[in-house]
């Protein structure tokens, strides 16, 4: 092995605190879980479910779509930016970053207060007892990736002094895990919204 | 990272065109998953920097993305002979 494969291979690093990691690749593995019950019991009510499918609004879930890769891209620009010492682009970029993030809050509100005046709630049936429960769950997440963000842009406006390295792995953490919440509606999205059975 | 995010609005574009064809709706349901993979994968690796980060959290997401949109396609695939 020569030394600049080895250098190389000392340098690969996760970004962000390894505890946030272990805690990704968990949620991502109860997503997984949650999947595989949606599908297996979708199995047992394809009809139902196809019907359910045809209520929700397609154009919405593709903008709320456009909306996460946005946020998600912006994010990883503002990370980008603190690890080159420059804290006013990391801050512009954070707060476009949860500024188009919030657009999914309020497009997931509008989404459900529409569902809901429509008559359609968790108990309607089973396909909306997982459209809420799944989806819920997701939103959840957003939330919570929203307040992470909003800690990091208050934390970097406090920063004072040169050594940002502190800081840098809570940006990073934050970080992941507003991709691992863009990335779960990645499957989410086709899953509910777009996948109809063509018999 | 700019890059990773023009590629992931075109494929999310042509997600939304391909669903709009009614005539391609045989093939619609592999397409639109080979495409979520693909977009998965990105994500990580690009976003979440697993590109050049350590072989294990990313065999992990490599392994968690094919099998679940491998699930769900197996599902929704078995479904046309109901």
């Amino acid at each position: 092995m020569t030394a600049e494969v080895v250098q190389a291979i000392n340098r690969r690093r996760l970004p962000g605190d390894e505890g946030v990691w272990f805690f990704i690749v968990a949620d991502t593995m109860m997503f997984a879980v949650l999947f595989s019950v949606f599908i297996f019991s979708r199995n047992n009510a394809v009809e139902l479910f196809e019907q359910g499918r045809m209520t929700l609004s397609v154009s919405v879930g593709f903008f709320n779509t456009l909306i996460l890769l946005s946020s998600s891209a912006l994010v990883a620009l503002a990370v980008v930016a603190a690890r080159e010492g420059s804290l006013r682009e990391t801050q512009r970029y954070l707060q476009a970053g949860i500024a188009i993030g919030a657009l999914f809050g309020v497009s997931k509100l509008y989404e459900y207060s529409d569902k809901v005046s429509a008559g359609y709630a968790i108990n309607t049936n089973e396909f909306y007892m997982y459209y809420f429960a799944l989806t819920g769950i997701h939103f959840f997440h957003y939330l919570a990736g929203m307040i992470i963000l909003i800690v990091c842009l208050v934390k970097l406006k406090r920063l004072s002094g040169p050594d940002h390295a502190g800081y840098q792995v809570w940006l990073e953490s934050a970080g992941c895990y507003w991709h691992m919440v863009d990335l779960l509606w990645i499957v989410l999205f086709p899953m509910i919204y777009l996948l109809q059975v063509t018999v | 990272m700019i890059r990773a995010w023009l590629i992931l609005v075109a494929i999310t574009t042509m997600s939304a065109l391909f669903v709009e064809q009614q005539a391609l709706e045989q093939i619609t349901v592999p397409v639109i998953l080979v495409l979520a993979l693909i977009k998965v994968r990105l994500i990580f690796l690009e976003f979440m920097e697993l590109r050049t980060g350590p072989w294990l959290p990313r065999l992990i997401f490599e392994v968690w993305a094919v099998a679940v949109i491998l699930l769900i396609m197996g599902n929704y695939l078995g479904a046309y002979s109901v």
